[in-house]
């Protein structure tokens, strides 16, 4: 497994330029998430990997979803006949606990592409990180968020009587829609949104009684609790008028690695067709779609 | 060739590593710093973080003055480990104490910078937050007794023998993932007392503590987000203690005052920036970029002064501050926001100085925590006004109503106004002085999805303010009055000042000229260029009869470079190095 925190052979020195270039250039440095720092293109060129019929794939072994994009890495290698390395990475930052986000910020995936894997798996398509270097694949799948209750006979979001507390995972995509929602909303219907930093609370305040109902994205929901929601007494609720929004994931690649960005592209397109993605969604137990 | 030209660098960098490590002496001639010296040190001396418990970045010294400084010259210098430089050197007895970045600290002969010995603290591999990686700045160190106090930037609390630098005892406040510690500490009644910096990723905010100087044990932690339930609580509406983010108080160092037996720390902002991403809008949540009045032995707050509520900008407040005793008679024609029950003329014990980010200057009354005036001094958008009464009423027409709305035009910055560089204070002139900067911002919103870790939620980038044409203004005002006495500008921000007995201040700026200017006049009377960055606090301090002047230059903690893009300049950090100068 490629650990990214001590570092390592070739990609020590490319952490070490890195490292070197952040503390050259202030002015990223003081910007928290301001991106990785300017690379010189001939440096970036100097190191393109070459690896025969072999394409190597990064997967997060902390995410919630290793194992299914592992999966999914592996079925587009039969697809396009080639070999398929998988090469597990651990973040710097762990990722948030039973989230999609990876954790993983531009340096590491800077480092990790040119150093580690041709690809990444499972990144976030909506973080679009603005960066001439990075690339991504055509979405494979879909996964979106849902409504959660244990109030007996709610089975609708327009079910909750207002006031009723609502806890949301703070700043993921559905948060921020169902806060514009309630915005639309005149003060005397809304209800009260209460955002936690991260699912898990959100899973255990519910438990508690602290909140009427919580946002969360849905594998949190399936992963969190044993059984799933339903054999936990929760009501999955249809979110009304609330439009939820789908995280879709794809494969991040370097810019330059236009060819296999078109190979996985035509793989992704065959395996969704065949119904290889919801096979694989539906063996790892995980509610979503392939993305279409 | 590349990768051998690094293995170069690095077996260089190892090599230099092991053997500063080996240089080890022994302070001759110690004298324990007691109680009484940290209350009134010698005049030679620069005993704390401000020099005095005042908080006033001053020196009675006078050996240099107007008439002589010109002919300054460099005494000695020496380099300083790489990284983050915002040092303010200690200097106790002949012997400058120095914290530095990479956990350093030294002891210098402070007539010639010889080395005497050195601390260097092993950090463990430690996936930090950005928060938590900043702690590798050590803005200053303490001395008490026999031991020098410095806050880590793995978290904890650290005692050195002054003698030898070996470590005497070290004490962890908290998650060094989440933890950024960057002031330094503040020695009173033999408690160790030191504020720092929470990550959004550690729910409940952050904490000041005290710590037994002896043995270090922790004596008290006070927290710095008020708590459900407790007074203050409900200034973060309904939100759970897990869902309120952020505040701390990693600025500088606090003032104390022995009398009412209370220490002034300020605060800074909540997490994320926008009210309405953080579940908050129209609530002040308490205790974000406040001034706090603790009672010493307890930590208990005894009164609170909310600067800023409604935090939307990153506009932290947690700043040196500043004690004076002194007549109390704001200008009403420069002054717009006083307290009517204010007496002109009356002497009282005050708060004054600009202890926050958006640059206006408050006086308050230290017993009471009442509001005696203030008045802005850059361009500044976000307080439309300050009752008599001390409420402060912000500005609705750049706080988004809703999620994603824009901002539009906001004055100042997250990088100030002012930011670290401490002001300073003379008596002589009864003067504040102050580095502040002449930006604005137009924050947009975070495209990819907040967490936590994320910070504020908002990009933060400042240009020029429109109308201005100079990003850096070093300013005087009257502590009594309120009134501006003089203003100097320059495209170059400035850096942290210090004021002298010899009618003297003393700043840098980003763009390597360090100078001293008329503390009365505001007139240039002496100019060097140093290597880079000048962002250390400078200090001044005698040995044998001879007055010196220290500086350290490489560069902050990043932002010098965002102040030299907005200003259209260029000029390099790092190559950390102190600088001290004396008369020929």
């Amino acid at each position: 497994m490629r650990d990214l925190t001590p570092a390592r052979s070739f990609g020590t020195w490319l952490s070490f330029i890195l490292a070197f270039v952040a503390l050259a250039a202030p002015h990223a440095a003081a910007q928290p998430g301001a991106g990785v720092p300017q690379v010189q293109p001939e440096f970036v060129e100097q190191f393109r990997r070459t690896a025969g019929d072999t394409i190597t794939v990064c997967v997060n072994s902390e995410s919630l979803l290793s194992g299914f994009e592992m999966d999914v890495a592996r079925a587009v290698g039969q697809a396009l006949l080639l070999n398929v390395e998988i090469v597990e990475f651990r973040g710097v930052r762990a990722p948030p606990v039973l989230d999609y986000t990876l954790g993983v910020n531009q340096s590491e995936l800077f480092v990790l592409l040119n150093n580690d894997c041709h690809a990444l798996a499972g990144f976030l398509l909506s973080e679009t990180r603005e960066v001439p270097w990075l690339t991504v694949s055509r979405p494979y799948a879909a996964l979106s968020f849902a409504f959660a209750t244990r109030l007996p006979n709610v089975r609708s979001l327009t079910d909750l009587p207002p006031g009723a507390s609502v806890g949301t995972r703070i700043g993921s995509s559905a948060d921020i829609a169902f806060a514009q929602y309630l915005e639309s909303l005149p003060v005397e219907r809304r209800l009260r949104r209460v955002p936690y930093p991260n699912n898990r609370l959100l899973l255990d305040r519910l438990e508690s009684g602290d909140v009427d109902a919580i946002l969360i994205w849905e594998p949190a929901l399936h992963f969190g609790l044993a059984g799933g929601p339903t054999d936990n007494g929760l009501t999955v609720l249809d979110p009304g008028p609330v439009r939820l929004p789908e995280q879709r994931f794809g494969f991040a690649l370097l810019s330059r690695e236009s060819f296999l960005r078109s190979a996985l592209d035509e793989a992704l397109n065959l395996l969704i067709a065949e119904g290889v993605i919801d096979g694989l969604l539906g063996s790892h137990a995980i509610p979503g779609r392939a993305a279409l | 060739m590349g990768k051998q030209w690094l293995r170069f660098v690095l077996s260089c960098a190892l090599l230099t590593l092991v053997t500063s490590a080996l240089a080890q002496g022994t302070v001759s001639n110690f004298q324990p710093v007691t109680d009484e010296v940290l209350l009134s040190s010698d005049d030679g001396d620069w005993i704390h973080s401000r020099r005095t418990y005042n908080g006033w970045g001053h020196s009675p010294l006078d050996q240099i003055n107007r008439e002589n400084v010109g002919e300054l010259t460099l005494a000695w210098a020496r380099v300083m480990q790489p990284g983050s430089n915002e040092s303010t050197p200690i200097v106790y007895n002949g012997v400058m104490y120095l914290g530095q970045a990479g956990n350093t600290v030294q002891a210098l002969d402070a007539a010639t910078g010889d080395l005497i010995w050195e601390y260097r603290r092993e950090i463990p591999q430690l996936d930090q937050t950005t928060i938590a990686a900043l702690g590798d700045t050590m803005r200053s160190v303490a001395i008490y007794e026999d031991k020098i106090y410095f806050l880590s930037s793995d978290a904890y609390v650290v005692a050195l023998d002054a003698r030898t630098g070996q470590l005497v005892w070290e004490a962890s406040v908290g998650d060094p993932r989440v933890v950024g510690q960057t002031a330094g500490p503040l020695i009173v009644n033999g408690k160790v007392i030191s504020g720092r910096a929470c990550d959004p990723a550690l729910p409940g905010g952050c904490y000041i503590t005290a710590h037994d100087s002896e043995s270090g044990e922790e004596l008290w932690r006070t927290f710095l987000i008020a708590r459900p339930g407790e007074a203050g609580g409900d200034t973060w509406g309904d939100l759970p203690l897990e869902s309120r983010f952020h505040v701390g108080a990693w600025g500088n160092v606090g003032a104390y005052d022995p009398e009412l037996g209370l220490v002034f720390w300020g605060t800074s902002v909540p997490a994320p920036s926008p009210e309405v991403l953080r579940g908050t809008p129209g609530d002040p949540v308490l205790y974000s970029n406040s001034t706090l009045a603790i009672d010493v032995d307890t930590g208990e707050i005894v009164w609170y002064y909310q600067h800023l509520p409604r935090d939307n900008w990153d506009f932290d407040h947690p700043f040196e501050r500043m004690i004076m005793d002194i007549e109390v008679a704001p200008n009403p024609d420069e002054v717009p926001w006083i307290n009517p029950n204010v007496v002109p003329g009356q002497v009282y014990k005050t708060l004054t100085n600009i202890p926050g980010k958006t640059g206006v200057i408050y006086s308050l009354d230290r017993e009471t925590g009442e509001f005696l005036w203030a008045r802005p001094t850059v361009r500044q958008n976000v307080i439309t006004e300050i009752r008599g009464d001390g409420t402060v009423v912000v500005n609705e027409d750049v706080i988004p109503d809703a999620i994603g709305e824009p901002y539009g035009l906001v004055c100042p910055t997250a990088l100030g106004g002012r930011d670290w560089m401490a002001g300073a204070y003379n008596p002589d002139t009864n003067a504040i002085y102050q580095s502040l900067h002449n930006l604005c911002m137009e924050p947009e919103w975070q495209t990819d999805e907040w967490v936590p870790e994320d910070l504020y939620g908002i990009s933060l980038d400042p240009f020029l303010a429109p109308g201005e044409e100079n990003v850096g203004t070093l300013q005087a005002y009257s502590a009594s009055t309120g009134e501006l006495l003089w203003k100097y500008e320059q495209p170059a921000a400035f850096m942290p000042v210090l004021s002298t007995g010899g009618g003297l201040i003393f700043v840098g700026d980003v763009n390597r000229r360090f100078r001293a200017f008329d503390a009365a006049t505001g007139e240039v009377l002496w100019e060097t260029i140093l290597g880079s960055v000048v962002s250390g606090h400078p200090v001044t301090y005698e040995v044998d009869g001879v007055q010196y002047v220290a500086v350290s230059a490489g560069g902050g903690i990043g932002i010098e470079g965002t102040y030299l893009a907005a200003a259209g300049l260029t000029a390099p950090s790092g190559g950390n190095m102190i600088y001290v100068f004396k008369l020929p």
